[in-house]
C-alpha cells in the first residue's frame, strides 16, 4: 500500500467519523459544498507533502528545521503540539464513547487502551498495525453503503451542494471549520512525508506517488461524503433547523439503513477501530516529528534508557490524551468535535510553513508549485483564518451574526 | 564565541553609522581549524555585500568595518567555500569521532590575534537553548537544581560536512577523515544518513573502503545504495567484496537491476557470485564463502606455508586449510596451529585429520551454527552430495544469522521497510 492510500484510511478517525456526522445531522447536505472543494485542496496539499519528501529526503520539521532555524521549528511544533494534543485527545474520547455504547466504563476502557497502545511502540511491532490499517478501510465501506441505503434525496444533495440553505451563524461556521480541520490535519502532512521517506520514494519513482496520494484523498473523502450523506439522510429533518446531538450513540443511526439492529454495534466498533488506531500513530508521530527536528536522539538507540526524548515525548501525550478523557464531565463528543476546529485553526500555521519552503528552489530544484497551487493553498489559509476570526469574534460579541 | 550570538548583529562602517547586520561568516576550508575570510553583511532587505576579513574587526555588540561601503573590495565567494549559517548551522553532520550523525545546534568560533576561527559545532541541548535564548535562565535553574547542563562540542576536524545546492546533495571534499576510520563504524554512520547523502559517500570513497562499508551496512539500508548508484560503480564494489557478501546484496535487487549489474562485473568475480546467487538465503549455500585455501595431500608443511604467503590475503580465513583430491573432494583438514608445530618436511597427508566435520549445502543456518558449537569451529566447510568441497561458512556469519532481532532494534520506524 502507498504511502497516500494509508495516510488517508487514518484520516477518518474519531474526530472525522464524528464531525462529519455531526456535520450531516446538524445541516443536513449543507456543508457537503466545503467537503468538495477541500477535497481539491486535500489532494494538493497532500500531494506538496509527498513532493516535498521525495525531492529532499526529509521529514517536515527537519526541513522548517534546516531552513527556518531553531525559534520558528519551535513555533511550529509547539503549534502542531497543541494540535496533536487535541486530537490525541479526541482519539481517547472515541475510545471511552464507543465502548461507553457496550457499557463499558469509560475507567476501564481508557486506561487499558492507552497502556496497551504504548506498549505497542515499546514492543515494535508494526506489521499488525499495517494489516489493521487495511481491515479498516474495508469497515468505512459501511457508510457508504448506508448512505446510498438511506434513499437521500439527491435532487436535494445536489442542490444543497451549490446553494446550501442553513444560515451562517457561528455554530455553522464551527462545523465548517472543524470539517476542514478533519479533512486536512496538520499531522497528516507530517506523518505523509515522513511515510514517503520511509518507503523509499524518491524522485525517479515519484510519478506513481502523486496517482498514490490523488486516489487516497479522492477515496477518504468519498466515505466522509458518504458519512455526511448517511448521517443527513438518517438524521436530520429539512427545515427545522439544527438537531441538537448530545451523545456520539445518537450518531450510530446513520449506519442503520445498512445494519437496522446492529447499527449501534457497528458503528461503535468502526469509531473504537479508528481511535485505537490512531491514539497509537498519533503520539507516535508527534515523538517523531520533535525528535527528527531537534536532534535528541544521537546515534543508534535502542531502549528506553537509550531514547528518553523519543518514549518521554511519546508516554506524555498517551498519558495527556487518556488523562484529559477521564476528568469529570468530559464530553466525548464535544471533545472530538472541537479537537477538529483546533485542528482547522492551527492548519495555517502548518500550511504557511509548508508553502515557503515548497517553493525554495535551493531546497525544491526545479520541483517548486506551480502558480495555481500557491494561489489555491493561499486561499485556503486566508479562507480558514477568517473563518477563525469571525468565530473568535463573534463568541466575544454574540448577536453579531443573526 | 557562538553564530548565534553573532548573526543579526549590527554592522557598523567607519563612520560610525549602521551599514546593515551581520548575515554570515565565510570560512575556506583547508587548516585543522579553518579561519573565516569574509563576512556576509545583510543591507536593507534582501541585497548582500561580502565583505573580506581584513576590513572587518569584531567589537563588542557587532562588527565594525575599516571600509566604507564604497571602497569594499567584494570578496568573491569560491566553490569550496563554506557559509557558516547557509551550510553548516541547523544541519546533519557527520560525527567522525563518535560515528554519528547529529544536527548542529550551534557553530563555535574562537578569536585569536583580531582572527576569527571555525573551531567548532555545537550539538548539545546548550546550543539548542541558547538559539531559543532560554541557556542562561535553565542554566540558573540547573544551578540552583544541581543539575549540569553539559556542553557538547564537536572539533571541527572531526565533522564531515554535506551541502546542497540546487536540491542535489554533495560531500564536501575531502573524505579522508569518514575514509579513516573502520568500515563497521563508517556502517553506523552510514546507517544514519539519508538517502541522497548516502549516493554521495558511496560515490566519493574510495572502491576499498566503500565496499567493506557496504559490507557491514543493515541489508534493507545495501539494497537503497546499490540501487541509487550506476551500474560501473555498483560493479566496481561489488568486486571488491567478498563474494558471498556480494550475492547476498545482489540477491535482494530485482532481477534486472541484478543482471545489469553482474554483466559489468569482471567475468570471474560474477561467475563466483552466480554460483553463490542459486542458493537459497538460509542454508549453508547461501551464507558460505568460495574464498577459503585447498592444498592437495601431498605438499609440505613448509609447502603450504609458503603458499599461505600467496593466498593468504585474499582468503576469508587461514585458520583453516581444506585439504583436497584431484577430484576436489574433501579429504581432510589441518589447522594454522598444526602446520607451525608441525615438521617443516612433513607430508600434509600424515599429519591432517581425516574426519572432517562438514555440513551439506542445504544445511540450515541452526545445523550450521549447533555443529560450530558443538566443535569448537570458527569454520565450517560445506560440501556437496559427492563430498566436494564448494564452500565454508565463518563464525561471524553464522553469529549474524542468529543473533535475535531484538538486540539490533532501534526506535521503531513507523512502517516496516
Amino acid at each position: 500500500m502507498g504511502p497516500g492510500i494509508i495516510t488517508s484510511a487514518a484520516d477518518n478517525d474519531a474526530g472525522g467519523i464524528t464531525t462529519y456526522s455531526v456535520a450531516g445531522a446538524r445541516y443536513g447536505y449543507d456543508l457537503l459544498w466545503a467537503l468538495i472543494l477541500i477535497t481539491v485542496v486535500l489532494a494538493i496539499v497532500q500531494e506538496m507533502s509527498a513532493r516535498m519528501g521525495a525531492v529532499t529526503q526529509k521529514g517536515l520539521g527537519e526541513m522548517i528545521r534546516e531552513e527556518f532555524g531553531v525559534r520558528w521549528t519551535l513555533f511550529a511544533l509547539s503549534v502542531l503540539l497543541v494540535a496533536n494534543l487535541a486530537t490525541t485527545i479526541a482519539e481517547f474520547a472515541g475510545i471511552a464513547a464507543s465502548l461507553e455504547i457496550f457499557r463499558v466504563s469509560r475507567y476501564i476502557s481508557v486506561p487499558v487502551a492507552a497502556i496497551g497502545v504504548w506498549f505497542l511502540v515499546v514492543r515494535g511491532n508494526f506489521k499488525t498495525v499495517e494489516r489493521v490499517f487495511l481491515v479498516l478501510t474495508l469497515l468505512y465501506g459501511t457508510y457508504v453503503v448506508s448512505g446510498i441505503l438511506a434513499h437521500p434525496d439527491w435532487h436535494l444533495v445536489a442542490r444543497s451542494i451549490i446553494h446550501p440553505a442553513s444560515k451562517i451563524t457561528t455554530d455553522y461556521l464551527l462545523l465548517l471549520v472543524a470539517v476542514i480541520g478533519t479533512t486536512i490535519t496538520p499531522w497528516m502532512q507530517f506523518f505523509l512525508q515522513a511515510t514517503v521517506v520511509d518507503k523509499g520514494v524518491d524522485v525517479k519513482n515519484y510519478k506513481y506517488q502523486k496517482a498514490d496520494v490523488l486516489i487516497g484523498s479522492f477515496l477518504t473523502d468519498l466515505v466522509s461524503f458518504f458519512i455526511m450523506v448517511a448521517a443527513a439522510a438518517t438524521l436530520y429533518h429539512v427545515g427545522k433547523g439544527p438537531v441538537p446531538i448530545g451523545r456520539a450513540e445518537q450518531l450510530a443511526e446513520a449506519l442503520r439503513p445498512l445494519a437496522s439492529g446492529f447499527a449501534t454495534a457497528l458503528f461503535a466498533i468502526g469509531l473504537f477501530a479508528a481511535s485505537l488506531l490512531a491514539s497509537a500513530v498519533l503520539p507516535l508521530s508527534t515523538a517523531y516529528t520533535f525528535t527528527e527536528a531537534f536532534g535528541f536522539e544521537i546515534g543508534i538507540s535502542r531502549r528506553l534508557r537509550e531514547a528518553p526524548a523519543f518514549y518521554g515525548i511519546y508516554t506524555s501525550a498517551i498519558v495527556i490524551g487518556a488523562g484529559a478523557a477521564l476528568l469529570p464531565r468530559f464530553d466525548p463528543l464535544k471533545a472530538m468535535v472541537w479537537s477538529q476546529v483546533v485542528n482547522g485553526m492551527l492548519l495555517p500555521v502548518i500550511l504557511i510553513f509548508m508553502i515557503r519552503l515548497i517553493n525554495n528552489k535551493d531546497i525544491m530544484g526545479e520541483y517548486t508549485n506551480s502558480r495555481w497551487y500557491n494561489a489555491i493553498v493561499w486561499i485556503t489559509v486566508v479562507a480558514l483564518v477568517g473563518f477563525s476570526a469571525i468565530i473568535l469574534v463573534t463568541s466575544l460579541f454574540p448577536g453579531l451574526l443573526r | 564565541m557562538f553564530l548565534s550570538e553573532m548573526i543579526g548583529k549590527p554592522v557598523i562602517d567607519p563612520g560610525g553609522e549602521q551599514m546593515g547586520v551581520l548575515g554570515d561568516l565565510v570560512v575556506t576550508p583547508g587548516a585543522q581549524f579553518p579561519p573565516v575570510t569574509a563576512v556576509v553583511v545583510t543591507v536593507g532587505r534582501q541585497e548582500t555585500i561580502v565583505v573580506p576579513w581584513r576590513q572587518a574587526r569584531v567589537d563588542y555588540g557587532g562588527l565594525k568595518l575599516s571600509a566604507a561601503r564604497a571602497d569594499v573590495k567584494t570578496y568573491e565567494i569560491r566553490d569550496d567555500d563554506l557559509l557558516l549559517k547557509r551550510d553548516v548551522l541547523d544541519k546533519q553532520i557527520v560525527d567522525v569521532h563518535d560515528y554519528r550523525v547529529v544536527r548542529v545546534n550551534d557553530v563555535r568560533l574562537e578569536l585569536s590575534d583580531k582572527r576569527l576561527f571555525l573551531v567548532g559545532v555545537d550539538t548539545g541541548t546548550r546550543g539548542l537553548l541558547r538559539r531559543i535564548g532560554l541557556e542562561k535562565p535553565v542554566d540558573w535553574l540547573a544551578r540552583r537544581l544541581r543539575w549540569r547542563l553539559r556542553t557538547h562540542i564537536i572539533a571541527w576536524n572531526d565533522v564531515e560536512t554535506f551541502e546542497r545546492s540546487e536540491g542535489r546533495i554533495r560531500l564536501r571534499v575531502p573524505l579522508d577523515k569518514l575514509a579513516s576510520l573502520h568500515p563497521a563504524d563508517i556502517a553506523k554512520i552510514v546507517d544514519e544518513l539519508d538517502p541522497a547523502q548516502r549516493q554521495e559517500m558511496f560515490e566519493s570513497l574510495d572502491v576499498e573502503t566503500a565496499a567493506e562499508t557496504l559490507a557491514e551496512t543493515d541489508p534493507a539500508v545495501q539494497v537503497s545504495i546499490v540501487e541509487s548508484l550506476d551500474e560501473e560503480r555498483a560493479a566496481d564494489i561489488l568486486e571488491e567484496m567478498e563474494p558471498d557478501e556480494a550475492a547476498d546484496v545482489l540477491g535482494d535487487l530485482p532481477a534486472e537491476r541484478r543482471e545489469e549489474i553482474l554483466s559489468e562485473m569482471e567475468a570471474e568475480e560474477a561467475e563466483d557470485v552466480k554460483e553463490l546467487l542459486e542458493y537459497h538465503d538460509e542454508t549453508a549455500g547461501g551464507l558460505m564463502t568460495t574464498e577459503f585455501i585447498a592444498i592437495s595431500p601431498d605438499m609440505t608443511a613448509e609447502g603450504v606455508i609458503n603458499h599461505l604467503r600467496e593466498v593468504g590475503p585474499d582468503a576469508e580465513t587461514i585458520y583453516y586449510v581444506y585439504v583436497l583430491d584431484s577430484a576436489e573432494r574433501l579429504v581432510g583438514v589441518i589447522s594454522l596451529r598444526d602446520l607451525i608445530v608441525a615438521q617443516p618436511q612433513a607430508k600434509v597427508a600424515k599429519f591432517m585429520v581425516e574426519q572432517v566435520i562438514h555440513v551439506h549445502l542445504d544445511a540450515s543456518i541452526q545445523d550450521i551454527a549447533q555443529t560450530m558449537e558443538d566443535y569448537d569451529l570458527l569454520a565450517l566447510p560445506i560440501v556437496d552430495d559427492e563430498n566436494r568441497m564448494q564452500g565454508i561458512v565463518t563464525v561471524d556469519d553464522a553469529l549474524e544469522q542468529i543473533l535475535p532481532e531484538d538486540w539490533r532494534r532501534r526506535i521503531p520506524r513507523v512502517w516496516s521497510k
